[in-house]
């Protein structure tokens, strides 16, 4: 792919992503103050549900429910929009020359804008309370599950041309995945009969990361998290090979 | 015809077979075997070849209106033109920047205003943002848009859809214009606008390929038309010979 090419798809990745994100608030009497507004909404109600009605204290288990809740919003949204991309896009899929996979990736760089400045909310109060980031550690962990939600997006937006259920099925998943990762309750107190939904659950190590990265920076394991990168970039990148071969079948199906 | 006119576009025996279509549903995963050959024979999937050994020579300053009836392959051979679609046999040659634009009014996201589309299909059609922003001017001035252009395209009426279209159509322009039943806009004047503009257009582009059920917009417009049925090429020469026989 020639430098062209590459800023003319970077340029529609960007225009996807930005407007879909300003279309969604045109209108809304708080316009882009959503963009904040929604995840704190979403902090306020965890952090009621976990720290008053279950009674589990500590500005610990809060900020770790802040961090958790804001990712799963970022990649639920990502994954569930990046699903039905290829069918939402329909005409563009089937009329302009282009790589599909911008399509889904496209609503995974939208879903990071918001994610962003819940982002800055969040390091801002974290800084506040005394905990300093292990930048190095959290960059990674943005590339990680950058990649990581990329590449799932992309390959459930692939199942759900041809088998249409897949939409269904993933808002399920998503709610089920929910409450199986470590985001409203610690790893540590899942029992033992079932430490096998953690381990196996690429999120709940996409969570330590981050938990890691920002709270508890003793426990940050780079080798890890270097092989997560690795995993994820390899498994994106076979994705989008296996787009482009079945790109046909896709538009015939779509 | 045209061996005196510089060779552009070239389409060689392009065979294109559809893709099978593999979407899975238990209702067809039930079905007898009686009842699935007649899902089939009453779809698009029984025929094999959208297109079928089509050869056709694009030359410069070529406005080739293409006409046939539905499902002939008019849009088929619009996606093999813009390079979405490659051919399964045949060879495609081209010397010019293709210009996508098909189906111009599908490409609208209703809840976005006009303004973020022409943002939008700018970027689709590979153009960026100061190549996007020379034109917007000329845009919302040819389609008399106004304030509207600022609002959802949700709200606008079919005529406006239509309007706004035809004017990011014809503004952001390539060596190859592919329209593809962009030109059914709105009222008699704004049509008389456009066949203005056409003209102007023609002069710059090299080549210019109209697909449209309109006999008017491919007698007024075109130099050369192209008769599809099923696929095939039936007929390639002057305007009035192609019409005459598409009736």
């Amino acid at each position: 792919m020639n430098k062209k090419a590459i800023s003319r798809n970077l340029y529609i990745l960007y225009t996807l992503a930005h407007l879909k994100k300003k279309a969604k608030v045109r209108g809304t009497l708080f316009g882009y103050f959503w963009w904040i507004i929604e995840p704190m909404m979403l902090i306020a109600l965890y952090s009621y549900v976990v720290g008053m009605i279950f009674g589990h204290k500590g500005t610990d288990q809060i900020l770790m429910i802040a961090v958790g809740v804001t990712l799963w919003k970022w990649w639920s949204m990502s994954m569930s929009s990046g699903t039905k991309s290829f069918r939402r896009y329909k005409d563009i899929v089937c009329q302009v020359k282009m790589p599909l996979p911008i399509l889904p990736a496209s609503e995974v760089f939208g879903e990071s804008y918001m994610f962003f400045f819940a982002y800055l909310l969040l390091q801002t109060a974290l800084l506040y309370l005394g905990f300093v980031p292990d930048v190095l550690a959290l960059l990674l962990s943005f590339a990680i599950s950058t990649l990581a939600v990329s590449a799932l997006s992309l390959a459930l937006a692939m199942l759900n041309v041809f088998i249409r259920d897949t939409d269904f099925l993933v808002k399920f998943g998503l709610r089920i995945l929910f409450y199986i990762t470590p985001i409203i309750y610690p790893a540590s107190r899942v029992p033992e009969n079932f430490q096998f939904l953690i381990e196996l659950n690429p999120f709940a190590y996409l969570i330590t990361y981050y938990n890691n990265a920002l709270i508890y920076t003793d426990r940050v394991e780079y080798g890890n998290m270097f092989y997560a990168l690795v995993v994820s970039a390899i498994a994106l990148f076979l994705l989008v090979r296996l787009c482009k071969k079945i790109t046909p079948q896709i538009i015939r199906n779509v | 015809m045209n061996n005196d006119k510089k060779l552009v576009v070239e389409l060689e025996n392009v065979t294109l077979k559809y893709a099978q279509s593999t979407s899975f549903n238990l209702k067809r995963f039930f079905l007898s075997k009686h009842e699935r050959k007649r899902v089939v024979s009453n779809s698009n999937a029984s025929r094999e070849d959208a297109l079928s050994d089509v050869s056709i020579k694009f030359y410069e300053g070529d406005i080739v209106g293409i006409v046939g009836r539905n499902g002939a392959g008019k849009s088929t051979i619009c996606k093999v033109l813009s390079g979405v679609l490659e051919p399964t046999t045949g060879k495609f040659h081209s010397n010019l920047g293709i210009g996508a634009l098909l189906s111009l009014k599908s490409f609208f996201t209703k809840e976005l205003s006009g303004l973020d589309n022409i943002y939008l299909i700018g970027a689709l059609l590979g153009k960026n943002k100061k190549e996007i922003e020379d034109k917007i001017e000329d845009i919302i001035d040819f389609s008399e848009l106004g304030d509207s252009i600022h609002k959802p395209t949700e709200t606008y009426s079919s005529g406006m859809v239509s309007r706004l279209a035809f004017s990011i159509a014809t503004s952001y322009r390539s060596d190859i214009l592919i329209i593809d039943e962009v030109l059914s806009v709105g009222d008699k004047y704004f049509k008389e606008k456009c066949n203005t503009r056409m003209k102007s257009i023609m002069k710059e582009s090299k080549l210019i390929i109209i697909v449209s059920h309109s006999d008017s917009d491919i007698k007024n417009m075109c130099n050369r038309a192209i008769y599809l049925d099923k696929g095939q090429v039936i007929m390639d020469g002057s305007v009035d010979e192609v019409m005459n026989k598409y009736k």
